[in-house]
């Protein structure tokens, strides 16, 4: 049964239509059968899907709607249908990293965000595309081709976490997992006009999850209701014995604080590091200050740490993180990888030890500078994510050329000096008008500071509703 | 490209089949970023640790 409101399940947030489902204004099944239904259209427009999984879904959602009709009590999320990038561990089954090189058994063991998503009762429709082993920040993929953004097919969706993005942006689901080692969860989210959240560094357990560069990796939610933002991350965030970098810091009840107002909160903006992007991407970022102000939210300016210090910083432990990871299959099966994603790690290989060792020391040093300098008269800081207006698939075709270093360094240059520095960011997309592109800016915060980047964005979407992808 | 033994031997990541042009190009990419770690290399205390991150990180958590 769906009337009123429920007819438009592509517009819900998975909160709203957990509780839907809970009180029986709609079962899972339906709203089951309607999200695969819209997420084979999406993956017609964008490429998104690498495994439908449509049978095992909807006979999970039997399953809810049998057990809601006998009274059991559920979780938030019992029946809910989402999908995420195809980077975990999941029993039985052998993810596909977005690579030809896989695992050669199947998982025994559910990662431990999927197992805490299957805990709060969420269904699976499908695993979704990603950049050939996460690595990469455009949505390129030369293994199995590329995705395509929902309101452009002609442009990118930034990555890597792509196909979560463009589902979500789509309205097939309300949300989905993702990763961010350099950008993997701004970027996409930006491009396709939707949010995410890219929590503090240790904040979600990574264990099953594909690691790209484990000193970097940090496990997130892309959603276009910044309230799915704050119900997945209570259930993904805390300790876990399986991933010994976790943090043993105090889960909040993010819900319960997102209605606070932000009046007087002052959002900082390092000038001279938003300077460096392109005069529409500053734009972007001042519209957004518009909208914040209107909120009650007080301008004020900041300054980062050299910004090309913190880049590299994190390069040189990203590029050997990963190529460690990598170096078996790369010296014995480098015909496997795609193009660009072998040129990239083979960077690794030529990084010292003692460089390595340099920024991995020197990055507390830089945290805490960063905290004691930048932070220290401002609540949150705000930086582009993207350095230039949403370009084509094609203009960003590098594949493995010698322009691939410089280029992906254009892409990433104001994600990755923030994921050295192990802080929380909240995407939020840009107000749009008319036929403009979709775009978005970083809300960056302390250490732990989830919920008042989650705060921000609630106050913010009460004034840019979320959108669904249009082709424009 | 197959790289013979002295070849191998001889050059960093000599292990890798990389063509000439490609090999140069992440050399020079990784020296750029190594200039840069001499820098702050300089100005990092001798007791500067890999595990000052995850404190200072959780210290502002508590």
């Amino acid at each position: 049964m769906s009337t009123g409101k429920l007819d438009r399940l592509d517009f819900m947030s998975a909160r709203a239509l957990g509780r839907a489902i809970a009180d029986k204004r709609i079962s899972s099944v339906e709203a089951t059968t309607q999200a695969i239904a819209r997420l084979d259209e999406a993956h017609k427009l964008t490429h998104c899907i690498i495994a439908r999984e449509a049978d095992e879904a909807l006979a999970a959602a039997k399953a809810v709607d049998a057990a809601l009709a006998k009274g059991q009590t559920l979780g938030p999320l019992a029946g809910v249908p989402l999908a995420h990038k195809d980077m975990f561990d999941r029993t039985g089954k052998i993810a596909s990293w977005g690579a030809r090189i896989r695992a050669e058994t199947p998982a025994t063991r559910d990662a431990t965000v999927i197992a805490r998503l299957q805990q709060a009762g969420a269904l699976q429709i499908a695993a979704l595309h990603l950049t050939e082993f996460a690595f990469g920040p455009t949505g390129h993929n030369y293994v199995l081709g590329h995705a395509r953004n929902p309101w452009d097919p002609q442009r990118i969706t930034g990555g890597s976490s792509a196909g979560t993005a463009c589902a979500v942006a789509y309205g097939a689901i309300p949300a989905g997992l993702g990763s961010d080692t350099a950008g993997s969860l701004r970027l996409p989210a930006a491009n396709c006009g939707i949010t995410s959240i890219k929590p503090t560094w240790s904040r979600v357990s990574r264990a099953g999850a594909m690691p790209l560069a484990a000193c970097l990796d940090v496990l997130g939610v892309i959603s276009r209701h910044v309230e799915d933002l704050a119900l997945l991350l209570h259930i993904l965030a805390g300790p876990d014995g399986r991933d010994a970098a976790t943090a043993d810091v105090a889960v909040p009840d993010y819900l319960s604080t997102l209605d606070t107002p932000v009046k007087g909160l002052r959002v900082g903006l390092d000038a001279k590091v938003a300077g460096e992007a392109h005069a529409d991407v500053q734009a972007m970022v001042q519209a957004v200050l518009r909208v914040l102000g209107e909120a009650g939210m007080v301008r004020a300016e900041c300054a980062f740490p050299d910004w090309t210090m913190l880049d590299h910083s994190a390069q040189v432990m990203q590029l050997p993180d990963a190529a460690a990871a990598h170096a078996h299959w790369l010296t014995t099966r480098p015909d496997d990888y795609g193009p660009q994603v072998r040129a990239r790690l083979e960077v690794g290989h030529f990084i010292s030890g003692v460089d390595h060792m340099t920024a991995l020391r020197a990055r507390g040093t830089l945290l805490q500078r960063t905290l004691d300098t930048t932070f220290k008269d401002i609540d949150v800081a705000i930086l582009p994510i993207t350095a230039d207006p949403l370009p084509t698939i094609a203009e960003l075709d590098v594949a493995g050329s010698a322009a691939v270093q410089a280029t992906m360094a254009r892409v990433v240059k104001f994600c990755r000096p923030i994921s050295y520095l192990g802080l929380p960011t909240l995407t939020l997309p840009i107000p749009r008008s008319g036929k403009q592109l979709p775009g978005g800016v970083q809300i960056i915060g302390r250490p732990f500071s989830e919920p008042l980047l989650l705060r921000i964005g609630q106050a913010y979407q009460k004034l840019v509703p979320p959108e669904i992808a249009r082709p424009l | 490209m197959t790289q013979t033994l002295n070849d191998a031997i001889n050059m960093p990541a000599g292990y890798l089949d990389m063509p000439v042009e490609r090999r140069a190009a992440a050399m020079a990419h990784a020296a750029m970023l190594s200039a840069t770690m001499r820098k702050l290399a300089a100005e990092l205390p001798l007791t500067a640790d890999v595990d000052d991150f995850k404190r200072v990180l959780q210290a502002r958590g508590k």
